[in-house]
């Protein structure tokens, strides 16, 4: 059974590429555009997905993984190569859930439009990318990945590039995150310098044996982690994620919701073994003052979408700040319950917008819940989720977070800020989601003509909403079951999820964990020796446990700054599960609190929300303004750089360069060269000297003659030619 | 059989020389026949350089198929033919782009015969330098070439052709005799002959002139400076960096001044698209020196490789500057807007471009300069990491003005003066293809191309003290 695991990967990662091929070229010779195409390869990704988190289950093993390599470019010993392990299966049923979801979804969206087959072209590149993004086990292929996601992402948000707000935002886009990139790209180059290899595996195992040391870690992390801030447009490289809700709304969904700003989160999950504690805690600063900033500009948008990115980008930061207190389970948790939820969100204001035939401003909407009531029932209920309401999979998730987040604190009472970020933002959270459905779909319409249009949503869009409602249910995640034998939905002491996903720690000699890959018919050309596999060991779930194992690498004060001190295993259990009881009593306080003032302010209307914006007068107009960061990055970097630009060309380049040193000099070796036959004799060979001379007077005789005559010129070039051949024949 | 493969190279040299002898008999009248005349004479250096590039032993560092005969015995001046992992990939890109450049100049009229004649010799010209191994057949070779690029530019170009083409032929002189091959590259602050050049020549010239011309300053570094003096060679990198730091400069000063093409208006020298890709060539061959000059492995590879990969990607790009030229007879970049509604297959094209042009991942640009840049950073010389970190501003630059370019004549709403664009002829598509192809199948595969080189590249390394 597992032997074909390596194969179904494959066949996931082929068939998007396989049909972005014949849709880029064929759309339009295609019945229906060739929609059914893109569609059926995605649905077949998504079914092998399906039968490997199966497999997943059947086996429930956390140590389980398997890798399969094929030489690439040998001069540099690169091998591309498959990693399949419980982190990889459960981005895999993310990314293919979602991306099938979006696809049908996108059939019914996207009818119509003049470029209908083009899109499912782009859709299935950016499924194809992204699923090689989850897969492979190498750094310089991430990174390839990593860009074409990028790419795709491009296409896709200036899909309608006649409008030059989306051209601008899709060019955006691609430059913030490339900004990012290149942290990425030093942070491979260093890897490469000192290990000579790119692969997750040597970078691991020379990590576990000590042959980097701290400092330098510590940079290759932070590298690293600005190629993950552009991409999950954390807190300063956000700005592209609003803009970009200019692409159509599936798009939203998909990749800048669910799945390629969740990429960022996933390298950090990826390279979390080789990530020091002064990293992390950068990770956590910046992903929790993201997550609160992110919420309070949130809180005043009008724009549905925006509203819906800028909640992203604070979920990010949520994950992000998860991660960065070694919350690894809850970080990667909250990645995959927040994909479900959120492209739920993103679809539901397709639907709305869809239905009121392009307005995206809530406070023109209003009293939709009974002109669109499934879309009412599937935003409640995905709201629910995203706001942490019991029972749903938020809930479960940001409870994970802040729990861990809180406990953190508690152990290093410096850092108490980590925690007022996190719960800071999970109360906006509750208050603007509810916000935007209260005004969306309660009260009365504003706009009479507009709502009296408004209808429900096909049932290709209806059914992806559903769907996506179903997976926002808290149960789903919550239950135990250790194998098919022992399921037990409610009241389990440790969910799957925890389980099967714990945090990765290396060390140097621990247990070898078997790795039974390989059918005799796949060309897995080098299997990793033992001393590759036994680096990694995993801990029991405590997410506070001792991060490096190697205790013998001496000498090193980073690992020793407060954020690391190693407690014993039962102090921390206990602090954790303090830490844990607390969390699920303020978090759902905070939760049902938001909600309860989202409902005073926009159906009791017993506050003004017009009244309180002018009593915090600049906290809202910052918030409105966000933040001014786009104005001040185009007056301190964008301006300065295109002056710097001209005045390199203006003044440099063309005039002093051109007209004084070249043109100049031009004229000086015009007359030295006569005479320099006299004196340069014993410098350069006489019979060079002569040829160049001869040529040169050559050419300067040939200007003067130049009348348009080509045969003559012909001649005269021709003539040393044939001269010369005739000579090499004949001597 | 045998006979060709013994004297394979001289074949590939001298056959187009023989071709223009052939198109002198045809009558002046007859144009398509002088035309397909030429194609075919073309084709069969192209031929044989798959012939060579099947028979090549990658696994030797040796000279092959070589050819050696006594040439002027006074002088000890041999006629010395030969290729290795080093000249190869050039000579395949020279024909490759000689047969392309044809079939672009298709719709040439005024005096097609002799530009047909010059075109062929400048072929031969430069086959012979990227195979002369002997000093003074070389320097032959150099002037054959340079002759026809000074009319090529000077009678088929544009306005201010004369002035570009006496610059061209000046500055080339200069740098032959006394600089080296620094301008060729062209290197800061001797490349302003480049740009010039570009915007007077015709479109097939440029793609010549970016494609393969380019590359001889660099193919003379390490074909001759580096073996021949590699004392001095070292001091110009390490003891007094000035090569590595012009490397740097023309990353960074090609790219802002192709970003000045956008943002500065026509009055002050800006606007000009195909000047845009003139100085992003420039930007390019910044990455070729840089990684020639930290002595790794990988990077002299990222070098050679950058070397083809840019002579496919500009030679892409120069054509497509070329279709828009043909139809809107202006280059202005604010010229045009919304293209992409209306030239659907043109615009998909020119995204390849970009994209390979900018280094993105999957297409053959960026294979090259990864190479260079994890070359260069592991480089034991010193302050080389310093000059990767500056060059990998270089990423975000060009992605910039290649986006910025993008949007501005391909996106927003479709502007009036371009409501008449026609898309891509197949005419223009058999140019493309095959470039987008090799752009494509390099960038996912580079290994052949590298197998070629690794021989001998690395016993060039060894060669360093």
């Amino acid at each position: 059974m597992e032997c074909n695991t390596i194969q179904i990967a494959l066949l996931i990662f082929t068939l998007p590429l396989v049909a972005f091929v014949i849709q880029i070229f064929f759309n339009k010779k295609l019945p229906r555009q060739g929609d059914f195409i893109s569609l059926g390869a995605i649905g077949g990704s998504f079914i092998l997905s399906l039968s490997l988190l199966l497999n997943l289950f059947e086996r429930f093993d956390p140590t389980w993984r398997g890798i399969a390599q094929w030489p690439w470019i040998g001069l540099v010993n690169f091998k591309v190569g498959l990693l399949v392990d419980n982190v990889t299966v459960l981005m895999l049923i993310v990314v293919t859930t979602v991306s099938f979801l979006v696809h049908l979804y996108s059939v019914g969206y996207m009818k119509g439009d003049p470029r209908y087959g083009r899109f499912f072209a782009y859709l299935s590149l950016f499924s194809f990318a992204m699923i090689g993004l989850v897969i492979t086990d190498h750094l310089f292929v991430l990174y390839i990945f990593w860009e074409l996601v990028g790419v795709s992402s491009y296409l896709l948000i200036g899909f309608w590039f006649e409008k030059n707000s989306a051209a601008a935002a899709s060019k955006k886009a691609f430059l913030t995150t490339r900004v990012g990139d290149i942290g990425f790209f030093i942070g491979i180059l260093i890897v490469y310098h000192l290990i000579g290899s790119l692969s997750y595996d040597s970078l691991f195992s020379t990590v576990g044996s000590g042959g980097i040391s701290q400092g330098v870690l510590t940079w290759i992390g932070l590298c690293f982690f600005m190629g993950a801030v552009g991409k999950s447009a954390q807190f300063p490289l956000h700005i592209w994620l609003p803009d970009a809700m200019e692409g159509p709304t599936p798009i939203s969904a998909l990749i800048h919701a669910a799945t390629m700003v969740a990429a960022g989160v996933y390298l950090v999950v990826r390279l979390f073994p080789v990530l020091t504690t002064d990293t992390l805690l950068v990770i956590a600063y910046t992903g929790g003052v993201t997550a609160l900033f992110a919420a309070s500009m949130a809180m005043v948008h009008t724009d549905i979408k925006k509203i819906l990115a800028y909640s992203t980008v604070s979920q990010l930061g949520l994950m992000m700040l998860a991660l960065g207190v070694g919350s690894y389970t809850a970080g990667f948790f909250h990645l995959v319950t927040h994909a479900a939820f959120k492209a739920g969100l993103f679809l539901v204001s397709g639907s709305v917008i869809h239905g009121l035939h392009g307005e995206q401003n809530i406070f023109n909407m209003g009293g939709l819940r009974t002109k669109m009531p499934l879309t009412f029932i599937t935003c409640l209920i995905t709201a629910c989720a995203i706001s942490g309401v019991p029972l749903f999979s938020g809930f479960v998730s940001k409870d994970l977070v802040l729990s861990g987040t809180l406990a953190f604190s508690l152990e290093h009472p410096g850092h108490f800020l980590l925690g007022v970020f996190g719960f800071g933002a999970s109360a906006l959270t509750a208050f603007y989601m509810f916000r935007l459905l209260f005004v969306t779909f309660f009260g009365q319409p504003v706009n009479a003509a507009v709502h009296e249009k408004a209808h429900e949503s096909p049932w290709t869009m209806a059914v992806p909403l559903v769907m996506l409602s179903f997976l926002s249910f808290g149960f789903l995640y919550q239950g135990s079951f250790l194998g098919f034998n022992e399921v037990k939905l409610f009241g389990a002491k440790q969910n799957w999820f925890e389980t099967l996903i714990q945090k990765p720690v290396l060390s140097p000699s621990l247990k070898t964990i078997p790795i039974e890959e390989g059918g005799e018919d796949i060309p897995i050309l080098e299997q990793l020796d033992n001393s590759t596999k036994k680096y990694f060991q995993n801990e029991i779930a405590t997410p506070l446990g001792p991060r490096y194992l190697p205790e013998a690498e001496g000498g090193d004060d980073n690992r020793n700054d407060g954020s690391s001190v190693i407690q014993s295993e039962a102090q921390q259990n206990l602090l954790h599960h303090q830490a844990h009881k607390i969390t699920q009593i303020v978090s759902v306080f905070f939760a049902l609190f938001g909600v309860f003032l989202a409902w005073l302010f926009y159906v009791r209307k017993a506050l003004s929300a017009a009244f309180f914006a002018q009593k915090f007068g600049i906290i809202y107009l910052a918030a409105k303004s966000l933040y001014w960061i786009d104005e001040i990055y185009n007056l301190l970097m964008i301006r300065p750089l295109v002056k710097l630009c001209d005045f390199m060309f203006g003044a440099i380049d063309n005039v002093i360069i051109d007209q004084k040193i070249v043109d100049g000099s031009a004229r000086w070796v015009s007359r030295a060269s006569f005479h320099q036959g006299h004196f340069d004799n014993v410098v350069i060979d006489k019979v060079v000297d002569q040829t160049g001379k001869t040529t040169y007077e050559l050419g300067l005789g040939l200007t003067k003659i130049q009348s348009g005559q080509v045969q003559k010129y012909l001649m005269v070039g021709l003539g040393v030619l044939i001269i010369l051949s005739l000579w090499l024949v004949f001597s | 059989m045998d006979w060709i493969l013994n004297h394979i190279l001289s074949s590939i040299v001298l056959i187009p020389l023989v071709g223009v002898l052939g198109l002198l008999l045809i009558p002046k009248t007859y144009q398509n026949l002088q035309k397909w005349f030429t194609l075919i004479v073309s084709f069969i250096p192209l031929g044989f350089s798959i012939i060579l590039y099947q028979n090549f032993d990658t696994s030797t560092s040796d000279i092959q198929f070589r050819e050696v005969f006594s040439w002027i015995p006074v002088f000890n001046i041999e006629y010395f033919l030969g290729i290795d992992g080093l000249s190869l990939p050039m000579v395949l890109l020279t024909t490759l782009l000689c047969v392309v450049c044809i079939i672009a100049s298709w719709k040439i009229e005024t005096g097609l015969k002799g530009y047909l004649s010059l075109f062929l010799l400048l072929e031969t010209g430069m086959l012979g330098v990227f195979t002369a191994l002997d000093f003074f057949l070389f320097f032959v070779f150099w002037e054959v070439m340079l002759l026809p690029m000074y009319f090529l530019i000077g009678m088929w170009g544009g306005p201010k052709k004369e002035y570009a083409a006496i610059k061209f032929f000046l500055l080339l002189l200069w740098v032959f005799l006394f600089v080296g091959f620094a301008i060729k590259v062209p290197l800061f602050p001797f490349h302003t002959w480049l740009p010039l050049a570009h915007v007077e020549a015709p479109t097939a010239i440029s793609v010549i002139l970016a494609g393969v011309l380019l590359k001889m300053g660099t193919y003379g570094f390490l074909r001759i400076s580096y073996p021949l003096l590699p004392t001095e060679t070292l001091y110009f990198i390490q003891t007094f960096p000035l090569l590595p730091i012009l490397g740097v400069v023309n990353i960074i000063y090609g790219a802002c001044c192709a970003m000045a093409q956008i943002s500065l208006p026509e009055s002050r020298g800006g606007n000009d698209l195909k000047k845009l890709i003139a100085y992003s060539s420039i930007s390019h061959m910044g990455y070729v020196v840089l990684g020639m000059c930290a002595l790794s492995v990988e990077a002299i590879h990222g070098a050679v490789l950058q070397m083809f990969n840019h002579g496919t990607i500009t030679a892409m790009l120069f054509l497509l500057v070329g279709v828009i030229y043909d139809q809107a007879h202006h280059r202005k970049i604010d010229g045009f807007g919304g293209l992409a509604s209306k030239v659907p297959v043109f615009t998909g094209i020119v995204m390849v471009a970009f994209f390979a042009a900018l280094g993105l991942p999957g297409l053959s640009g960026f294979i090259s300069e990864a190479l260079v840049f994890l070359g260069s950073f592991k480089s034991q010389l010193p302050y080389f990491k310093t000059w990767t970190l500056l060059g990998t501003l270089g990423i975000i630059l060009n992605a910039a003005f290649m986006l910025w370019a993008f949007q501005k004549i391909f996106f927003g709403p479709l502007k009036t003066s371009s409501e008449q664009f026609k898309d891509v002829s197949v005419r223009e598509i058999i140019t493309l293809a095959p470039l987008a192809l090799i752009v494509i199948f390099l960038g996912v595969y580079p290994s052949p191309m590298l197998d070629i080189m690794q021989k001998s590249l690395t016993n060039l390394l060894r060669l360093m003290p």
